[in-house]
């Protein structure tokens, strides 16, 4: 199972210990209740353990290999922007972890992407990323590229912002539209400048 | 409407009694337990206001105090006690249910939770569970008029404007299942692509929705119910998450050792853990509650559909308006909510000479949410801006001007089903 098919896991134990410890609150039962929270506890820690595997991998895609060809390694940081955006999606739409979670998985995106932009013929191999069946993944592409291919990019994105429903990869596609038409700048603007 | 008056000249009361009661209107004034019979025979039953003057109050300088205790008109706005064909309420919340087509007065234990939210206090239920009784047999026994009667000696206050919703967010936990009978097993219903009863999103549904439940007829209106309840979710999640961090820290350890030494201390401090908890059972409910009558329309969710600006946000707040007024702006947003900003305050925008005070501190920009989604709306601000410069989005909007930043206040409202 993928990691961030076991946050959406995590997320529904605890959506059915929740259902369960709110059944309990107004038991005089404190044993039952103490046991009740440390299954809480166990939830909380699993999916802190998941957070930080994800964040680990993320970030040892970025360490190089000397053996790695420019390809093999190119390769490897698109995987990591298609696990990552997943991540993202996963720990804004399952857990809320916005501030903390999706933050650090989106800052170490950008560091693959300038990594990736590194080796010819640069970010644009994300390309390939825009045909991708996840529209979370598609939406975080088209914000490092909109300003490489606006005509490619500008109608994916609307399509990912009208199909998706209050979830991260439609607030994605959005803000990345929103930027564009104001300041013409993508998500490497910022990385580049 | 009752056409009836008793007329307060003829008992002598003071000329400034006289000039109180009568502002009250659409009020039929009952003295002692007076209770005009033939009233009860007309076909204004159902708008009947019966009121117990339980006496008058005139200190030598000071204002009058009259209380009056009376039945209200039931409906969306009502905040007193009111008679409907489901029995009692207080605001909009059942005081007595129907059992086998019985009326019968709520538990205990229920109308002294619902009692002590309402009126943020501890309720003394002995004398109101009998009165109760009283308006449920009388129910019974088809005697209206008897329960109205009955229903009035409860002498219940009508509910402070900003309880109503707590009241009823404490009534949804009460009438989950999970809440109702906590010692009884309780069916967790799991989702499934191949249970019709139950269906779900396969695994590796985009958008996270794999194993989730999917609409049964897949219709708009149901998604938007599935979205709703997901929304809901999500709202308490980091809080959930946040509370259990806490007591990995301080619980974890010694919970453990809780079957073979239960110390009070420990007791304690997990009794203390549950009320925290508690208090996020309540504002979930608020906040279910509320998403389920969502979209609102902007009006809904403004504090007055009266424009006024104030100079800062402590104008807003604790500002001098007229009376009617403070009676809506006065004080906190109420109880389990919050005010939210559609162009937010602070940060840049504080110093904005584009963006006057006045512009951020009024009515028009300024709305009430139950606090988890409050918070749920804010953290959107908290993602990294779109041009990767190091921003947050909260930050890089308020480089924005004024008509984007609202527009995109607006547009996390509608976005997350809150608002038309």
């Amino acid at each position: 199972m993928e990691i961030e098919e076991s946050i959406v896991e995590v997320s529904k134990e605890l959506d059915t210990w929740w259902d369960e410890f709110s059944a309990m609150l107004d038991s005089e039962d404190r044993v039952a209740q103490g046991k009740m929270l440390l299954r809480g506890f166990e939830i909380v820690k699993e999916f802190d353990r998941l957070k930080a595997e994800g964040i680990a991998i993320i970030t040892a895609l970025l360490s190089r290999s000397d053996s790695e060809s420019d390809d093999e390694r190119a390769a490897s940081l698109i995987r990591g922007i298609e696990f990552g955006a997943k991540l993202a999606d996963a720990l804004h739409d399952e857990f809320r972890d916005i501030a903390d979670g999706m933050t650090k998985v989106v800052r170490l995106m950008d560091a693959i992407v300038k990594a990736l932009n590194a080796i010819s013929p640069g970010r644009v191999r994300l390309a390939v990323l825009l045909d991708h069946p996840d529209p979370g993944v598609r939406a975080v592409a088209g914000g490092y590229l909109i300003d490489l291919m606006p005509e490619r990019v500008i109608p994916i994105l609307r399509r990912v912002e009208d199909s998706e429903d209050a979830n991260n990869a439609h607030f994605n596609a959005y803000n990345t539209l929103l930027c564009w038409k104001l300041e013409r700048k993508s998500r490497f603007s910022g990385l580049s400048a | 409407m009752v056409e009836k008056h008793v007329a307060l000249e003829n008992d002598g009361w003071p000329p400034e009694a006289a000039e109180f009661v009568g502002n009250v209107s659409h009020c039929m004034f009952v003295k002692h337990h007076f209770v005009a019979e033939n009233h009860c025979q007309t076909s204004h039953l159902a708008v009947c206001h019966y009121l117990v003057d339980i006496g008058l109050k005139i200190r030598d300088s000071g204002p009058m105090i009259h209380q009056i205790w009376r039945l209200s008109e039931p409906g969306e706005d009502n905040l007193g006690p009111a008679m409907t064909s489901d029995g009692l309420v207080l605001g909009r919340t059942p005081l007595l249910e129907r059992r086998e087509g019985s009326f019968v007065v709520r538990e205990r234990q229920e109308i002294q939770r619902l009692l002590s939210r309402a009126y943020r206090i501890n309720v003394t239920i002995d004398r109101l569970m009998s009165g109760l009784a009283s308006v449920a047999s009388a129910l019974n026994a088809n005697d209206s008029c008897l329960a109205r009667i009955a229903a009035v000696h409860l002498r219940l206050p009508d509910l402070p404007d900003t309880a109503a919703p707590s009241m009823e967010a404490e009534d949804i936990l009460i009438k989950s299942a999970v809440w109702k009978s906590a010692s009884q097993p309780r069916e967790i219903l799991k989702a499934s692509p191949d249970d019709p009863k139950h269906p779900g999103w396969p695994a590796g549904t985009p958008g996270g929705r794999g194993g989730k439940f999917r609409p049964k007829d897949g219709s708009a209106d149901a998604l938007a119910e599935e979205i709703k309840n997901r929304i809901s979710r999500r709202s308490l999640k980091m809080n959930l998450i946040a509370a259990l961090h806490i007591g990995v820290e301080a619980l974890a350890n010694l919970i453990p050792g809780l079957d073979v030494a239960a110390d009070v201390a420990l007791l304690a401090t997990i009794a203390r853990t549950l009320t925290e908890y508690r208090e996020l059972a309540i504002e979930a409910a608020a906040a279910l509650a509320f998403v389920q009558n969502a979209p609102y329309s902007l009006e809904d969710l403004q504090a007055s559909s009266d424009y006024k600006e104030f100079s800062n946000y402590d104008a807003f707040v604790k500002g001098r308006l007229d009376s009617e007024l403070l009676f809506k702006y006065f004080g906190s947003a109420g109880d389990g909510s919050e005010y939210h900003h559609l162009v937010t305050q602070g940060g840049a925008n504080e110093d904005n000479p584009d963006i006057p005070q006045s512009q951020l501190q009024n009515t028009d920009n300024i709305i009430i949410l139950p606090t988890l989604l409050h918070e749920m709306v804010s953290d959107e601000y908290l993602r990294p801006a779109p041009d990767s410069s190091g921003m947050t989005l909260y930050d890089w909007l308020q480089t924005q001007p004024y008509e984007v930043q609202r527009e995109y206040g607006l547009k996390i409202l509608r976005d997350l089903h809150i608002l038309k």
